[in-house]
């Protein structure tokens, strides 16, 4: 009981921080609409800006998808009383979480110049939520599954 | 002689008025004898125990266990006296919830620098008990009956010359009691001496020899059962 | 069957162990007071390193820049802002002519200017490597031959496309070397040759940036760097230029670093202040708690007193609990501040405004010993009262009392 409470809040508050992290907490270039095409165009020909819309902004994209993703694995661990149920879902959620850790850091990536804020901010905080979700989520599938291998025994 | 007390007293002030828990008390026990002494609450029996087991100190008297002066001890050496050379089982419930009844037997073995194992030997214990199949169990799952067994085993653990038990029956049901009292008989037959403290009329057939506390004064107390009612 | 034997160890690890809430409770106590110290000190110790770096890598004893520039100095040394202003080269001869001045080197400043957010801007700083002793010195990655024409030198922060080169108004460029990393502004720069410098101006020219700069790279210059003879007083040297050269402000580096040696103690008194009233919240809530936990625990004291158990015995369980919820306290709390203070690092300098460098792993090694042994010696203390009233505590009276 404690540990599916324990568990599904620690996902869904995860899984919110990597949605909504690199929007509004740590926000990426170009998520909020305020430059002009103009001003924008400028820039890429000065090359000031590599291009229009930059990585981070992508990578901002993929991750509100898989954050949303394990938050809902961790309502549904809430909701799901069985424990093979609860360990398939975690082991989703750890999948999730390397994705969500190799988006930002290999598979898209984020702006190259340094002083930005998704290199910054929004990259460690992403490295260090997924990487929390995987922990998290491997030690819960550990404790299930010897749960479940007492419960066999004792039954 | 295992234990000799010589004019035992422990005073208390009331307000201005002195006041004796235990008045003069005199007592001798053998190896292997198995002593009742009987008593109303007030009496000061109690008292009487917990002087004998080195948590009280007498206002006058001596008290000799095994030879040894005992109020001659400082704290670590009482505190071995009272887990070696004696075994204390207390009124009430002294069961560490925490621990499970195997550790709770244990214990003492390790409060000390003994010898041996004391896993076999507290297994041992149980087994002699009736209640081995309740080693790992806690406390607060036993009944009142198996926890007495359970205090008396860790009282035993260290191997003491005696054993002092305070109102060990007072809690218990008439069968219980007769268990745990023909435990405590076995008990002194192997070769360890008893001190028990009672109000219970039945229990005292069971000793060798019983006494009679009142207002702290300790007499010898054969001819006076037949008379008295608790 | 062989059981492990009840130690003093054990025993106390039982007693955390049965009572989950309150030992949780406990390691957030001491979890919250380690992370703030130790976040603090990682702070103040990187604060502290940057203000050291920044020193030594100044270089210059004096700097001299167009009159009423002197403020944006700082602004480039400190957050890299653009800034852009020249006057006559020929005033370095001027400055040549002084007596006590060792060595002069002068650069060319030029920074893109751009409004929109996601461009941040890299100053470009064409220098002299025939008379520069200010960057050529911290060249870390090593390349054998000097800098020439169409080549770039990069502070350590700025970051190079994959084929190791940087894109300025369509043109690729070549990195040579990186510096070593200061904290500063310095370290978003790029370093070029005068001529370089003239094409990267014809370029911006080209794709029509806005550049505000003085096109003239041979005559003009930004800033002149001078390093005096150390027998002689830069501030009167920086005096005698003033009087002798119009149109200038003179710059003492010592002046730099103790404006920003000011600010600095400001915000670490402002540091100190919430660590200590933190702590002191802090070791009140353990000491009260230990007090109140003990006070329950007298029955099973006093068991354990019958049982033979020395004072002593009974205030090593108490002071090993209070161990143990230290020592995991203090590791959660480590993790906890290191999961801030470390990824974070560079968002924390560009917040800060102030030069910023993590210390060496040696300090930083020494800053988690000293928090731990801060935290042991807090829960001792805490526990050590309630222990010795407990040991002393007459066991008959606290059984009595449970009866």
């Amino acid at each position: 009981m404690k540990n599916r409470i324990l568990t599904s809040i620690i996902l869904i508050i995860l899984g919110s921080l990597i949605a909504l992290g690199p929007i509004v907490i740590f926000p990426v270039c170009g998520i909020h609409a305020e430059e002009t095409e103009h001003e924008m165009a400028k820039e890429i020909q000065e090359g000031a800006m590599q291009q229009a819309k930059m990585k981070c902004f992508w990578t901002a994209r993929a991750e509100l998808g898989i954050g949303i993703l394990i938050a809902i694995l961790g309502v549904l661990h809430f909701i799901l009383k069985s424990e093979q149920l609860r360990i398939g879902l975690s082991i989703g959620a750890i999948l999730n979480g390397v994705l969500a850790l190799l988006i930002p850091n290999t598979l898209i990536g984020v702006c190259g110049k340094a002083g930005m804020m998704c290199r910054i901010g929004t990259l460690p905080a992403l490295t260090i939520f997924s990487s929390l979700v995987i922990i998290v989520c491997t030690v819960n599938v550990f404790y299930l599954y010897r749960l479940r291998k007492k419960d066999l025994m004792n039954a | 002689m295992v234990l000799t007390i010589k004019n035992l007293t422990k005073e208390y002030m009331r307000g201005n008025t002195a006041f004796y828990a235990v008045d003069n008390v005199n007592l001798s026990i053998d190896r292997s004898e198995f002593v009742s002494i009987i008593g109303r609450s007030g009496s000061g029996k109690s008292t009487l125990l917990n002087m004998i087991a080195g948590l009280i100190k007498p206002t006058s008297g001596s008290i000799s266990v095994d030879g040894q002066d005992i109020l001659a001890l400082n704290d670590k050496c009482i505190s071995l006296y009272r887990n070696s050379k004696i075994g204390y089982v207390p009124q009430g419930n002294t069961a560490l919830g925490d621990l499970t009844v195997l550790d709770n037997v244990r214990l003492p073995f390790y409060l000390h620098k003994h010898m041996g194992d004391p896993t076999s030997k507290a297994l041992s214990l149980l087994e002699q008990l009736g209640i081995s199949h309740l080693a790992k169990m806690f406390p607060k799952h036993l009944s009142g009956g198996e926890l007495r067994r359970v205090f008396i085993a860790r009282a035993l653990i260290n191997d003491p010359v005696m054993l002092i038990a305070d109102e060990p029956t007072s809690d218990l049901d008439a069968e219980t009691t007769i268990e745990i009292m023909e435990l405590f008989s076995q008990i002194a037959k192997k070769g360890t001496s008893i001190l028990l403290v009672t109000h219970e009329l039945d229990t005292i057939k069971y000793g060798d020899s019983v006494y009679v506390m009142e207002k702290g004064k300790l007499t010898r107390g054969d001819s006076v059962l037949l008379t008295s009612d608790f | 069957m062989i059981l492990k034997p009840l130690t003093t160890f054990r025993l106390s690890m039982n007693n955390l162990r049965q009572k989950p809430f309150r030992t949780a409770c406990l390691f957030a106590v001491v979890a919250i007071l380690t992370s703030v110290f130790f976040g603090g000190s990682i702070l103040t110790a990187s604060l502290e390193n940057g203000l050291y770096s920044l020193q030594s890598r100044l270089g210059a004893d004096i700097m001299v820049v167009p009159e009423g520039n002197d403020t944006n100095v700082e602004d480039i040394l400190i957050k890299a802002e653009p800034s852009n202003f020249y006057f006559s080269a020929n005033i370095a001869d001027e400055i040549k002519k002084i007596e006590g001045v060792d060595k002069v080197t002068a650069q060319f400043f030029m920074t893109p200017l751009s409004s929109a957010c996601c461009s941040i801007v890299i100053p470009i700083i064409a220098f002299d490597p025939e008379t520069d002793f200010l960057i050529q010195p911290w060249i870390t990655k090593v390349y054998n031959d000097p800098i020439k024409d169409g080549e770039m030198i990069t502070g350590s922060s700025v970051l190079p496309l994959e084929d190791n080169t940087l894109m300025f108004f369509n043109k690729s460029y070549p990195i040579i070397a990186n510096l070593k990393r200061t904290g500063t502004g310095l370290d978003g720069s790029v370093y070029v040759t005068k001529d370089t410098m003239k094409q990267l101006i014809i370029d911006a020219k080209e794709v029509g940036a806005d550049i505000s700069t003085d096109e003239n790279v041979e005559e003009s210059v930004s800033a002149i760097f001078i390093k005096i003879d150390p027998a002689y007083d830069s501030r009167l040297i920086a005096r005698e230029i003033k009087q002798k050269v119009p149109n200038v402000d003179t710059i003492v580096s010592q002046h730099i670093v103790s404006n920003i040696s000011n600010s600095l103690k400001v915000l670490e008194s402002y540091i100190h202040l919430i660590t200590a009233v933190v702590w002191i919240l802090g070791a009140l809530v353990i000491l009260i708690v230990f007090s109140v936990t003990l006070n329950e625990r007298k029955k099973e004291f006093a068991i354990f007193r019958i049982l033979g158990a020395t004072r002593k015995k009974l205030v090593a369980i108490v002071l090993t609990e209070s161990f143990l919820v230290s020592i995991v306290g203090e590791i959660i709390g480590i993790i906890l501040a290191s999961l801030v203070v470390f990824p974070f690092s560079d968002l924390i300098s560009s917040k800060l405004q102030l030069p910023y460098l993590q210390p060496q792993n040696s300090s930083i090694l020494a800053i988690i010993a000293l928090s731990l042994i801060l935290s042991i010696l807090v829960g001792i203390l805490a526990s050590i009262y309630g222990a010795l009233k407990i040991s002393k505590a007459e066991t008959y009276l606290t059984m009595r009392e449970g009866e």
